[in-house]
C-alpha cells in the first residue's frame, strides 16, 4: 500500500452478530484511494459493498463490528477511534451521501438547519455566515431558488432535490473524500443523469476523492476511474474501469457484465444461480457454484487477489482463462411477432383522475388541491402474442394505466375493449381468468401466512375445479423453474427471485391470455433479474401469451418488448417497434431518456442529453405540450399547442416537431368525426 | 398546517359530541332507580313524587326530554340540578378549576419523568438504566391508583408529615401552598400516565435511532447528544404526543377516584355524588363537559402534531 494514499483500507473484515451466530459480511477487503481518485465499488446485494462503506465511516448497525483490518485516513487509524474522535473526522474529512434521500434527511428539520449544523460543527463561523454558506451550497448543487429552499422541509422537495441537499451537506465542509452509497438508485433515470453529472463535476472541481458504491455497472463506467468488483464479501477484481470492464479477468465480473441488459443491440447472457448467503459461503472460491470455469482447484482455498494482466483478480485460473469477453456476442433475436395478429386489448382515450381530497368535508371546503390526471387520454392496444413495453418515470401514470386495463381501478373516462367487446360487458370471472397481474413487490402480494402450495392451490381451484390440484401445482412450479418441493415453503423462506417466480406461477394458474407485469424485476439483482426476464419470455412464447410489461428501466424494456410505449405525465409520447424506438427515437423525451441510461461499456462515449429541471407536479401539468418545461427542442408554439399522438399505432409520436396535430383539434370537432 | 386542516378537525368534533350527548342521556336514564324518590326519601307520598316528576319534566317521553335538554345545551344552559339548588353550569364552574389544575399538574409530573426516562432507556438499550425504566414502567402501570394514593398519604403526609394529604388550594390564592397540596394527588394520577409515556418514548426512540437519517446525522460528525436530541427525539416525540392525548381520557377518569382519596373538590367528586343521587342533569352536564374537554385536548394534540411534523399539512 502506498504511503501517500488519502484513504487506505487494509484487510478489512466486518462481522455481524445474528441469531444464527456471527456472520462475516465483508472479508479481507483492501483498497486505496488517492486524492482526486474516483473509485467505484460494485456488486449485487449481499456482496458487502455497503457494509464496506459503513465500516469505513464507522456507521455499522449496533450488531456489527470491524473484526480485523485497518482503515487509515491521512495516516490516522479510524477503526479504533472513539465515537467523539470519529465525530471530528466524519463530516469534515470524509462525508457520506446516502441512498435514499427521503429517509436520510430528518423530516422535522428544515433543509437549512441540517446544512447549517454541519458547518457549525466543524467550522468556527457565526450562524448567519453558516446560513449564507448553506444558501451558496444549495445554489452550487443547482437547486433553483435556494433562498426559499433553505427554509423548506425535506418532504416539500422532490427526490432529485433532496439528493442535491444531501450532496450539499456532504460538501459543506470541503471533505477530502466523498462516499456515495447508491446515490441515484432511488431516482428516475433523467434525474439520475443530472445528479451523476453534478457529483463528478463537484468532485473534480474540488479535487475530492470519491467512493461510489453501486450495483449499477453503467454508473461506474460513467463516473469512475477505478473499480473494485465485490462478490460475497470479497473483492474479486480490481483495476481501472477501462480495463476491468473491457478485458475482465474474473469470471464473475465477466458474467455480471454479460448479464446486464443493455441499451445496445445485444442479447444479455444469463448468469445462473444466486449469491450465497453470508452464513453459507463455501470453502474455496465463493463463485465456484456459478462459475462455468470452475475446477476442483477452485474449491480448496479462497483465491487471493493477484495481478492479472494490468489489474488484479481473485481467481486461480486467470492465467489459463486469459482476458474474458464482457459483451455477449449474441445479436438480439428479432421478434418474430407479426403485426397482423388480432388486437386483444384496445383502449380509446382512457382517463383516470385521482382526487387528493379524501373525506367529504375535505371536498366541501374550498381551496383543496386539484385532482391528479394520472392517465390523461391514452390510446393503446395490445395484440395477441405481443409484448408491449410501457416505460416511464415516476408520475408518468404507467402503473395506473396497467391497472385500468385490468379493471383493477375504475377509469374516469374513455373506453377499453377486450377481445372486441367493451370491458364493461366482459364478465368479471372471464376477465380475471384471462388477464393476470404480476406485481412489483412479491412480499406484499403473497400472503405470508400461506404456503406456496396453498397460494397456488387457490388460484388453480378458482380456475378449474375438476383438475388434480396437487399435480397441477407441481407442474406450475416446474414451469417457473422452481423445485416442486417449494410448495411446502412459506414466502419468507424464499429469495426475492423465487418469490417473484411464485407470483408468475400464480398468474399462470388460471391459464391467462394476457399478463400485465408491473416492474416485476425492479427489486431484484441484475443476475436474478435476467433469469426472471428469460423465464417470462419463454413462458410467453410457449403459451402464446400477450404481455404488458411496465418498467422504468429502458434496458429491461429493450430486452423483453416487441413494441414500446413511452409515457410522460399521464400521456403516451411515443409508441414504436422496439428496434425502431431504440435505434431512432423521435420524441425528444425518448431521446433524452435513452441517452440518460448509463452504459456499462466505458468505450461507448455517447453524447448525453441531460434534461434540465424536474418532472412537473402531475397536479399542475404545464400548458401546451406536457414536456415543454424540460424539452431541449421546445419551440414557442409548444407553450400553448398540445400535441396529439399521431401515427398508425406501430409508430406514433406526440410532438410538434413531427406533426402539428394538437389535441385541441380533436376537441373542436364534433364527436362523430373522431372515429 | 393550514386553515383547512383546522377547519376539518373542528367540524369533525361536532358529530362526536352529539354522539356523546345521546349515549350519556340514554345510559343515565336507563339506570334503575328514580332521582325524585332518592331526593324525597321513601316516606314521600305518591302525590309529592308525581308533582316533582312533573316539575322536572320526567314524565315526558325520553326523546322529548332529550330534545328539551339538548336545545338548552345548545343555548348554553345545562339545566338545573335536581338535588342541589344550583344550575348545573354553576356547579361545573365551581369544580372545573380544581380538576384542571390536578390534570395539568399530573401531566407535567408525568412528562418530566417519562420523556427523559424513555430516552435514556432507548439510547442505553439493555443497560441497567434501561431495565430500571422498563420495570418501573411496568410497575407504574400495574399499581392501582387508589392504592398508590393511600400509600403516599400514609408515608408522606401521615408518617413523615412532609406534604399535606391533598386538599385543594387555589393556585391563584396561594401558588406555593397550592403546589404543595397538588403534589401527592398529581403523582398518584400521573404515575400510570408517566409509565405509558415512558414506554412509548422508549419504543419510538428505538424505532428512530436506527433509521437512516440518524446515521446520516452521525455521518455529519454531530455529537451523540445532538444526534439523539435534535434529530431522533423530535421525530420520536410525535407518537408520544398522540398517546399523551389519547390517554388524557385516562387522566380524567383517574381523577374521579383520586379526588375521593385526597378530598379534592373537583369534577370527579361532583360526578360521583351526582351519579349516586341520580341527578340526571348534573351527570349529563358534567359528562358532556368532560367529553368536550377530551375532544378539545385531542384537537390541540392534533394541532401540536401538525406544528411539530411539517408533513401533516400536506397529506
Ligand atoms: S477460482 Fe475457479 S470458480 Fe472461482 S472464479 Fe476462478 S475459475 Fe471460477
Ligand atoms: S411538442 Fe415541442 S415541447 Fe413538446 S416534445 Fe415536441 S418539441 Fe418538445
Amino acid at each position: 500500500m502506498s504511503d501517500h494514499s488519502l484513504l487506505s483500507v487494509e484487510g478489512l473484515t466486518t462481522e455481524f452478530a445474528t441469531q444464527h451466530g456471527r456472520i462475516t459480511a465483508v472479508k479481507d477487503v483492501s483498497f486505496d484511494l488517492e486524492p482526486g481518485e474516483r473509485l467505484g465499488i460494485v456488486g449485487e446485494s449481499g456482496s458487502g459493498k455497503s457494509v464496506t462503506a459503513r465500516s469505513v465511516m464507522g456507521l455499522l448497525d449496533e450488531n456489527g463490528r470491524v473484526a480485523s483490518g485497518s482503515v487509515t485516513l491521512g495516516g490516522r487509524e479510524l477503526t479504533d477511534m472513539s465515537e467523539s474522535e470519529l465525530g471530528d473526522v466524519r463530516g469534515s474529512e470524509i462525508a457520506m451521501i446516502f441512498q435514499d434521500p427521503m429517509s436520510s434527511l430528518t423530516p422535522v428539520l428544515t433543509v437549512g438547519t441540517q446544512i447549517v449544523e454541519t458547518i457549525l460543527e466543524h467550522r468556527d463561523v457565526s450562524e448567519t455566515d453558516a446560513r449564507e454558506r448553506a444558501i451558496e451550497l444549495l445554489d452550487r448543487v443547482r437547486i433553483p431558488d435556494p433562498e426559499s429552499v433553505v427554509d423548506a422541509y425535506p418532504h416539500e422537495l422532490s427526490g432529485g432535490q433532496r439528493q442535491r441537499v444531501l450532496i450539499a451537506i456532504a460538501i459543506s465542509t470541503d471533505p477530502d473524500i466523498l462516499v456515495a452509497d447508491e446515490p441515484t438508485t432511488a431516482l428516475d433515470v433523467t434525474i439520475q443523469a443530472q445528479i451523476l453529472d453534478l457529483l463528478v463535476e463537484l468532485v473534480d472541481d474540488r479535487g475530492m476523492g470519491l467512493i461510489q458504491i453501486t450495483h449499477d455497472l453503467g454508473v461506474v463506467a460513467e463516473t469512475c476511474d477505478n473499480v473494485a468488483v465485490m462478490y460475497a464479501g470479497r473483492i474479486v477484481e480490481r483495476g481501472p474501469v477501462s480495463e476491468v470492464f473491457v478485458t475482465p479477468r474474473h469470471p464473475y465480473t465477466a458474467g455480471l457484465l454479460r448479464s446486464t441488459p443493455r441499451i445496445a443491440d445485444v442479447e444479455p447472457d444469463l448468469l445462473a444461480g444466486t449469491v450465497p448467503d453470508p452464513g453459507e459461503r463455501p470453502t474455496g472460491c465463493n463463485f465456484a457454484s456459478r462459475c462455468s470455469h470452475a475446477t476442483d482447484d477452485c474449491r480448496t482455498g479462497d483465491p487471493p487477489l493477484e495481478r492479472a494482466g494490468n489489474h488484479e483478480a481473485a481467481c486461480v485460473r486467470t492465467a489459463q482463462l486469459g482476458p474474458l469477453e464482457p459483451v455477449p456476442n449474441v445479436q438480439r433475436h428479432e421478434s418474430d411477432h407479426s403485426a397482423s395478429t388480432s388486437t386483444l386489448i384496445d383502449s380509446n382515450d382512457v382517463r383516470k383522475e385521482f382526487s387528493s381530497a379524501d373525506s367529504l368535508l375535505d371536498r366541501l371546503l374550498p381551496g383543496g388541491d386539484p385532482p391528479v390526471k394520472a392517465v390523461d387520454g391514452v390510446d393503446v392496444s395490445l395484440a395477441e402474442g405481443e409484448t408491449l413495453g410501457l416505460v416511464g418515470e415516476s408520475g408518468s401514470g404507467k402503473t395506473t394505466l396497467g391497472r385500468l386495463l385490468l379493471e383493477l381501478t375504475d377509469r374516469s373516462d374513455g373506453e377499453i375493449r377486450f377481445d372486441g367487446r367493451p370491458l364493461t360487458e366482459v364478465p368479471e370471472d372471464e376477465l380475471r381468468s384471462r388477464i393476470q397481474f404480476v406485481f412489483q413487490d412479491p412480499n406484499s402480494s403473497l400472503n405470508p401466512r400461506q404456503t406456496v402450495g396453498t397460494i397456488l392451490q387457490y388460484a388453480v381451484q378458482k380456475h378449474d375445479e375438476g383438475v388434480d390440484v396437487d399435480s397441477r401445482v407441481r407442474e406450475l412450479l416446474r414451469e417457473v423453474g422452481l423445485d416442486p418441493e417449494t410448495r411446502h415453503d412459506y414466502p419468507h423462506q424464499l429469495s426475492g427471485g423465487q418469490k417473484q417466480r411464485v407470483g408468475v406461477a400464480r398468474a399462470l394458474a388460471v391459464d391467462p391470455d394476457v399478463i400485465v407485469a408491473d416492474e416485476p424485476t425492479s427489486a431484484l439483482d441484475v443476475s436474478v433479474q435476467g433469469q426472471l426476464l428469460e423465464l417470462l419470455e419463454e413462458i410467453k412464447l410457449e403459451r402464446g401469451l400477450s404481455m404488458l410489461f411496465i418498467s422504468h428501466d429502458l434496458s429491461v424494456i429493450r430486452h423483453i418488448s416487441d413494441r414500446v410505449a413511452v409515457m410522460y405525465l399521464g400521456r403516451l409520447v411515443e409508441v414504436a417497434a422496439t428496434e425502431e424506438l431504440f435505434e431512432s427515437p423521435r420524441h425528444p423525451y425518448t431521446e433524452a431518456l435513452l441517452s440518460a441510461v448509463p452504459d456499462p461499456d466505458p468505450r461507448v462515449d455517447s453524447e448525453r442529453i441531460i434534461l434540465e429541471g424536474e418532472i412537473p407536479d402531475p397536479k399542475r401539468p404545464p400548458d401546451g405540450c406536457n414536456f415543454v418545461t424540460r424539452c431541449p427542442e421546445a419551440m414557442p408554439e409548444c407553450e400553448h399547442d398540445d400535441p396529439k399522438l399521431v401515427g398508425d399505432g406501430e409508430d406514433s409520436v406526440a410532438c410538434l416537431l413531427h406533426n402539428d396535430a394538437t389535441r385541441a383539434d380533436d376537441r373542436r370537432r364534433p364527436k362523430a368525426d373522431r372515429e | 398546517m393550514n386553515y383547512r386542516h383546522v377547519a376539518i378537525r373542528v367540524l369533525q368534533t361536532v358529530p362526536v359530541l352529539f354522539g356523546v350527548s345521546v349515549v350519556v342521556f340514554i345510559i343515565i336514564h336507563s339506570a334503575p332507580g328514580d332521582p325524585v324518590v332518592n331526593l324525597l326519601g321513601i316516606q314521600a307520598t305518591e302525590e309529592n313524587v308525581a308533582q316533582l316528576r312533573e316539575a322536572y319534566g320526567l314524565n315526558e317521553p325520553l326523546y322529548v326530554q332529550y330534545l328539551h335538554w339538548i336545545s338548552g345545551v345548545l343555548q348554553g344552559d345545562l339545566g338545573q340540578s335536581i338535588t342541589r339548588e344550583r344550575s348545573v353550569s354553576a356547579l361545573i364552574l365551581s369544580r372545573l378549576p380544581a380538576t384542571l389544575f390536578l390534570a395539568v399538574a399530573s401531566m407535567v409530573v408525568a412528562t418530566v419523568i417519562a420523556i427523559p426516562a424513555g430516552v435514556v432507556s432507548a439510547v442505553r438499550k439493555g443497560s441497567v438504566s434501561d431495565h430500571t425504566v422498563t420495570v418501573g414502567a411496568l410497575t407504574g402501570i400495574s399499581v392501582p391508583n387508589f392504592w398508590l394514593g393511600l400509600i403516599l398519604i400514609l408515608v408522606f403526609a401521615r408518617t413523615f408529615e412532609l406534604l399535606p394529604p391533598g386538599n385543594y388550594v387555589s393556585p391563584a390564592a396561594n401558588p406555593v401552598e397550592s403546589l404543595k397540596h397538588v403534589l401527592l394527588p398529581a403523582i398518584t394520577v400521573g404515575t400510570a400516565y408517566a409509565a405509558l409515556l415512558a414506554r412509548q418514548t422508549r419504543s419510538s426512540m428505538l424505532d428512530n435511532i436506527n433509521r437512516e437519517y440518524v446515521k446520516m446525522a452521525k455521518s455529519k460528525g454531530l455529537s451523540s447528544r445532538k444526534v439523539f436530541v435534535r434529530h431522533a427525539l423530535k421525530q420520536a416525540l410525535l407518537p408520544v404526543i398522540t398517546v399523551a392525548g389519547l390517554q388524557f381520557g385516562y387522566l380524567l377518569s383517574a381523577t374521579v377516584v383520586v379526588e375521593q382519596i385526597f378530598a379534592w373538590p373537583g369534577m370527579g367528586r361532583l360526578i360521583w355524588s351526582a351519579v349516586r343521587q341520580q341527578d340526571y342533569p348534573t351527570v349529563q352536564g358534567t359528562v358532556l363537559v368532560i367529553a368536550a374537554l377530551f375532544v378539545f385536548i385531542n384537537l390541540l394534540v392534533d394541532m401540536a402534531y401538525a406544528y411539530l411534523d411539517p408533513r401533516v399539512s400536506v397529506s
